[in-house]
């Protein structure tokens, strides 16, 4: 009988109110000690931006980089968010080996590609528009009291339903 | 059905072995970024095992009446609301600026958050599981993550554009503009409500289900 | 009685359920549905719709990520 509750809870995973509790805490822990909130697009894009200036081009005369001119002064291994999204890859690593569910898990389609790609490019896009990703300003906004947060969160709403209809479109 | 697991439990310990020696030669270049890492692999291990998905939040609930990570998603906004509010209000009492993720309100915001929507329930997934996938071992993610990078760029290559326009406001701090108690009752009055809608409508559904009643279509409206 | 199979591998949130959900709803009382897949989170996902349709489960954890879920149909289940 205990051996079928392991079974359940090493497939199932913890419930969700624990994970949540588990995330605000550590989100609250992340602010306390860095003073600055969870966020994840932010770091994407200086990402984004140190590639391309490898590339070739050259970001740092863009008015969003000027405003911020430190950045491009040292490597983006220095820069604190760059750990924050590596960890968060690697925990996931981590948990799924503890588990031994680590699996590396192929596509079924070539269409899903397109379809992660253009949700990625709209994903980053919208995160730089509206300053912030899920994490940053639906989460970090709405916790910090700020007004965009909500305003953040209605229209996510709206966009989501709106890909949800997209999505049933494409299945059918 | 015969296992053909094989125990992954030595990679583990190997993987949890780099990932201190990371930590610690990072300490020695920076606690901050030692901290980041730490923070890091945590937040990816609960995302892992707790399932969580912000983008499930929205779109299970609209495709499937689900609203278990909903609610757990308004868990989250109501905890850290308290945490953040703690912490910004101690800064307030010091009298120094404000922390915490304070941007202008406009129509920037707005339409962001649309295509942000969209594109997370396209991709499947928002973008912290899309990362925490990555670390699974999803190789779809790999090509989320290449869009993302992109958007991002050509994002922020816009932003002279419609900075201009959009953003040069004030950020709308609530606890500014209704005061401290007020600010923290209307948002958490807010959580409530939209907790108790998502939760009547999934109990609806629910007694809807046991009837074996037939639905014309799994996507509803509000 | 019957035992249909279902493979979604490799096929991410919400194509499993969506997928289950339409094999389901031409099924009968009685049949059990296999559900194949390798997404984490998706396993919440149809359990979670199982449960609310009353229908009972079982999940198997067939190779390292790969799960089984058994679903018994216990009545007519709404369409997709």
């Amino acid at each position: 009988m205990l051996n079928q509750m392991q079974k359940k809870n090493r497939i199932l995973g913890w419930p969700y109110w624990l994970g949540a509790l588990l995330l605000s805490g550590l989100n609250i822990a992340l602010f306390a000690s860095t003073g600055s909130p969870w966020s994840i697009t932010t770091t994407i894009t200086y990402w984004g931006a140190y590639i391309f200036q490898t590339i070739g081009g050259s970001p740092e005369s863009w008015l969003f980089f000027l405003e911020r001119p430190m950045l491009f002064k040292s490597s983006p291994l220095l820069y604190h968010g760059t750990w924050l999204n590596l960890g968060l890859m690697y925990g996931a690593l981590l948990s799924s080996l503890f588990s031994s569910q680590l699996r590396v898990r192929k596509t079924r389609s070539r269409k899903m590609w397109l379809g992660a790609l253009l949700g990625g490019i709209l994903m980053g896009y919208g995160a730089r528009l509206s300053l912030g990703c899920n994490i940053g300003a639906l989460i970090g906004g709405i916790a910090s009291m700020s007004f965009h947060g909500w305003v953040f969160g209605v229209f996510v709403a709206v966009g989501a339903y709106l890909g949800s209809k997209i999505m049933l479109h494409l299945y059918q | 059905m015969p296992m053909k697991n094989k125990s992954q439990s030595m990679f583990f310990v190997i993987m949890l072995l780099i990932a201190l020696l990371i930590g610690f030669q990072l300490a020695r270049t920076g606690r901050l970024l030692a901290l980041n890492w730490f923070f890091g692999i945590a937040l990816g291990v609960v995302i892992h095992r707790s399932r969580f998905c912000f983008a499930g939040a929205f779109r299970d609930f609209f495709l499937f009446r689900d609203a278990a990570l909903t609610r757990a998603m308004i868990l989250v906004l109501a905890t850290t609301t308290l945490g953040f509010a703690a912490i910004q209000f101690h800064a307030y009492l010091q009298g120094a600026p404000i922390p915490g993720k304070l941007y202008p309100a406009g129509l920037n915001t707005a339409a962001g958050a649309v295509l942000f929507g969209v594109g997370m329930v396209i991709t499947g997934g928002c973008a912290c599981s899309s990362l925490a996938r990555l670390g699974e071992g999803f190789l779809l993610y790999t090509i989320t993550f290449t869009g993302l990078l992109i958007g991002s760029l050509v994002g922020v290559f816009h932003y002279s554009f419609w900075k201009p326009i959009l953003v040069d406001a004030d950020p709308i701090f609530l606890p500014a503009l209704l005061g401290w108690p007020a600010a923290l009752t209307v948002q958490f009055a807010l959580f409530g409500l939209i907790y108790y809608l998502v939760q009547s409508y999934e109990q609806q559904s629910i007694s809807l289900f046991r009837r074996g009643s037939r639905c014309r279509n799994s996507f509803w409206m509000f | 009685m019957q035992e249909f199979f279902l493979d979604v591998l490799g096929e991410v949130c919400p194509t499993p359920l969506l997928k289950t959900q339409e094999k389901a709803s031409r099924l009968k009382p009685g049949d059990v549905l296999v559900v194949e897949t390798d997404f984490s989170r998706t396993v919440r996902n149809i359990i979670n719709w199982s449960g609310k349709h009353g229908f009972e489960y079982d999940i198997e954890e067939i190779e390292n990520g790969i799960w089984q879920i058994k679903i018994r149909i216990n009545q007519q289940s709404p369409g997709g």
